[in-house]
């Protein structure tokens, strides 16, 4: 199948949000963000910021019209910091300037006072702490305590997983044009547009058909576009909405790389226990995602981490428990695979841990324990037209031989 | 801040601006020519979606080559030909352009021009084709989307579609073959045309700038407010041999260092070294005064210039001295250099007798990378014995380190495993790494006795047994 959009791509015509032409009297925004990963905010002086001739407005969340609220799934995320910042790159203040170069210089001149407190990043300690996002998940099948009395071999570990930058390779960023009837026209780099249009609607305290998105094309987003491209077209869309102009941000590559989550890091303990013929009969895991400082896309991410947790083998008795740990790290979002890569991971740890201290191949265990025809899923699904072992084969000959 | 009007052919329109200078090439193209093809990704030359061609008159006749135009400065381009994607574009596509369509070789779009760019450059630079310098020449661009399978194939199938390269028209042949379009058929003469301002002294200023491949990273926003001298305009990009002495101009670049003739009978393997550095656009304009006085203590090429015991000439523009390039550095980022000096050029002695050359790096990522640890040896040997030894090690000290005691302790001696061995001692007492984002203190020091062990291994194979190596 051919992209429609692939003539275009290779004479540089095809046009992304940093590409539009802007309007006459398009302004810049700039975002000044937390330097700490945890602390109160004691004093934000902007006075010396605003004295920088071509500033028009700088936005704290006093000037949001509707609620200071992003989150999609949770209600727990603020667009502005209000009076604690939870992780280094938290926005809180939108630079609005006549050019960007203005903006950032402005944006330089911001003076802030903290009250540190201290971060946690590990998602082990923020458990111990009681820091989560959503209460443990448990799915289970079987008995897996019962089952393991009956192993030959039974082997436990823990696995370190840890994150992954998109890099998209165009930024975050986004225009936002006033409409007639204080309505605003946004052009974001999005893969959730309705994310986009309904959170700018709260945020503006506008009607949802007050607001419009387009979306021409995205320059690679990966996941991490779906959750995350909002905050940057609420703050344009706010600029445009507080300033009556067209307003433009496109993140700079090293704010985006500050700034936006990433794929969840996990740590696992598992235990997997295997016959005497390497039938792995039970399999006993907690997966501790570290979802950074807001819900974001976790509690998703985390089910599909519980949905992949015995891959494409089939075990009968599993438990499996994911907790999504508050951090004070950039909310991790979706991120290709969408937490299923790391159940995977954890598993196929677990089969190469075993395999080493049985002393066979992996491969042996692995073709073991495929799926077969006929095997039948946590929610009772069977399994049809099973290809695992033709693949596993065709995989084995182009890698190894 | 002094004004400078800068000319050069943009596509096919002749610019004339007073733009800032210090400003980047790229934000000129996009924002003050609205030339999007043309993308910002990385802004540090990482990365290649804002590849453009820069043309340029060699002794008359036009030489293209790639760069990054998101850290090369407007004020580089005196008397040049920029040419963005939307200048080789025609009406119906190019075919490359073709084939990368047909191969699906783009997904989301942003990264295709500037690898359109980096290959067009490779099949207008050469005359003969092969799938392993074609691949080397679009090193320097990333692609999130593709795998880059499909981009391989692409390339794959358009060198195969030019293989009965026309050497005497090249131009000609690739504009027939539909690869580039007419308007550079009559660049040459339009650059002969341009007549450029006489070039001011403007050594007063502290800031100088060579490739920019660097600055452009550290400090874009400071260099726009400073008074600058650009030194591509002083044309010192020369490699010549006198009297057994090789001068090297301080505005050489790391592709003319890796490509010269003379260079490469000293150290044999500089093909591959060079390559292991920098992608070829930060190679087309990182200079060696640049990398000199950078002052990193894991400078590539200062490691290498060191161990080949090189002097360099500073000028201020009016007074000239030389200075060994071992006494350039004071501490970490501190030169024995006045603000109003730069590099004019580097010489060294070509080495006598029985030499052997020998560089090696270790980075995060095997290429393109900032080294961990990188280390240079220059050995004369006769009979087996060490007559001469230099052995720099960059990465484990404040400034670029030659290894004295370690030196002094191997001369006389015979090559041999257990020699080696005793001498790493010796490096471990010189040296004073720190633990940073490349790699802990401890693992450094274990890397330099590898990278010494190496040196060793690769040029006397016969006389070390690879397999007794710890």
């Amino acid at each position: 199948m051919k992209s429609s959009d692939v003539i275009k791509h290779v004479k540089g015509e095809s046009i992304f949000v940093d590409d539009m032409p802007v309007p006459q009297g398009t302004l810049y925004a700039s975002v000044f963000d937390s330097s700490i990963a945890h602390g109160k905010i004691t004093k934000l002086d902007l006075s010396e910021a605003f004295k920088v001739p071509g500033v028009v407005k700088i936005l704290t969340y006093k000037d949001i019209p509707g609620e200071n609220q992003i989150g999609n799934i949770i209600p727990d995320e603020h667009l502005l910091a209000e009076d604690t910042v939870e992780f280094i790159g938290e926005p809180i203040a939108i630079v609005i300037a006549e050019t960007e170069m203005t903006a950032k210089k402005a944006k330089n001149k911001i003076k802030i006072e903290y009250e540190e407190l201290t971060p946690i990043t590990d998602p082990r300690e923020a458990y111990e702490k009681g820091s989560v996002i959503i209460p443990p998940r448990i799915f289970s099948m079987g008995d897996t305590e019962n089952s393991f009395s009956e192993c030959e071999y039974i082997i436990e570990d823990r696995v370190e997983i840890s994150g992954q930058e998109h890099l998209y390779l165009e930024t975050q960023g986004a225009v936002a044009v006033p409409a007639e009837g204080g309505g605003v026209k946004i052009y974001s780099s999005t893969q959730g547009p309705t994310a986009v249009q309904s959170t700018a609607a709260k945020v503006l305290d506008l009607k949802m058909h007050q607001v419009e998105v387009d979306v021409l094309r995205l320059g690679g987003a990966f996941g991490g576009k779906e959750d995350q491209a909002t905050p940057w077209a609420v703050m344009v869309a706010l600029g445009a909405k507080l300033t009556n102009k067209p307003v433009k941000l496109i993140l700079h590559r090293h704010d985006d790389l500050r700034m936006t989550g990433k794929r969840h890091p996990y740590s696992a303990d598992y235990k997997i226990g295997l016959s005497k013929d390497y039938k792995i009969l039970s399999y006993e895991v907690t997966f501790y995602q570290n979802a950074g400082a807001a819900a974001d896309l976790s509690p998703a991410v985390l089910e599909r981490t519980l949905f992949h947790t015995t891959n494409s083998y089939f075990i009968p008795n599993v438990k499996a428990t994911a907790i999504s740990c508050k951090t004070n790290l950039p909310p991790n979002t979706a991120f290709r695979g969408f937490g299923g890569p790391q159940g995977m991971f954890v598993i196929e740890s677990a089969i190469h841990k075993a395999a080493l201290s049985i002393g066979v191949e992996p491969y042996i265990i692995q073709k073991k324990n495929l799926l077969e025809e006929g095997s039948k899923f946590y929610y009772g699904q069977v399994a049809e037209r099973v290809q695992r072992f033709k693949v596993l084969e065709r995989s084995r000959e182009k890698i190894f031989i | 801040m002094k004004k400078q009007t800068i000319k050069f052919v943009l596509n096919e329109n002749f610019i004339q601006t007073d733009v800032n200078p210090s400003l980047p090439l790229l934000d000129f193209i996009r924002k003050g020519k609205h030339l999007t093809g043309t993308k910002e990704v990385c802004k540090e030359g990482d990365c290649g979606a804002c590849t453009v061609l820069l043309g340029e008159l060699v002794d008359g006749k036009i030489k293209y080559k790639t760069i990054t135009s998101c850290i090369y400065p407007v004020g580089n381009c005196q008397g040049k030909h920029v040419v963005t994607i939307e200048g080789i574009n025609k009406h119906e596509l190019l075919l490359q352009q073709q084939i990368f369509a047909d191969e699906n070789a783009s997904q989301c779009g942003f990264c295709t021009p500037g690898f359109i760019m980096s290959f067009t450059f490779y099949l207008l630079n050469n005359t003969k084709y092969s799938h392993d310098e074609a691949i080397n020449a679009i090193a320097g661009n990333i692609c999130r989307c593709t795998g880059y399978h499909s981009i391989i194939r692409a390339v794959d199938k358009v060198i195969a579609e030019l293989k009965d390269v026309n050497e005497q028209n090249h131009i000609s042949y690739l504009i027939e073959k539909n690869v580039l379009p007419e308007m550079f058929l009559d660049i040459e003469s339009r650059l002969k045309e341009i007549k450029l301002d006489q070039v001011e002294a403007n050594e007063k200023s502290s800031i100088f700038i060579g490739g920019g491949s660097d600055l452009f990273i550290q400090r874009p926003d400071d260099l726009l407010e400073r008074n600058v001298t650009f030194l591509d305009q002083k044309h010192l990009n020369y490699i010549v041999e006198n009297n057994n002495r090789i001068e090297l101009g301080g505005g050489t670049t790391f592709e003319e260092f890796k490509q010269s003739a003379i260079l490469q009978k000293i150290i044999p393997t500089l093909e591959r070294d060079i390559d292991l550095i920098a992608s070829l656009p930060i190679r087309n304009s990182a200079t060696i005064g640049g990398n000199l006085t950078n002052a990193s203590p894991i400078g590539d090429l200062t490691i290498i210039l060191l161990a080949l015991n090189s002097t360099i000439t500073l000028s201020d523009g009016i007074s000239e001295r030389e200075l060994p390039l071992s006494e350039y550095y004071l501490d970490y980022k501190k030169l024995n250099k006045n603000p109003n000096e730069f590099i004019k050029a580097v010489w060294f002695d070509v080495p006598q007798n029985n030499f052997h050359f020998s560089f090696e790096k270790v980075s995060k990522r095997t290429y393109l990378d900032i080294a961990s640890v990188n280390s240079s040896m220059l050995i004369e040997i006769d009979d087996n014995k060490i007559k001469k030894i230099f052995i720099l090690a960059g990465g484990v000290a404040p400034v670029p380190k030659l290894l004295n005691e370690t030196n002094q302790f191997l001369i006389g001696k015979e090559i041999s495993l257990a020699t080696i061995d005793s001498s790493l001692s010796f490096a471990q007492n010189e040296i004073s790494p720190i633990s940073d984002v490349r790699g802990t203190a401890e693992y450094k020091k274990f890397l330099l006795n590898q990278l010494i062990k190496a040196h060793f291994l690769k040029l006397f194979p016969e006389l070390i047994n690879e397999k007794e190596i710890v």
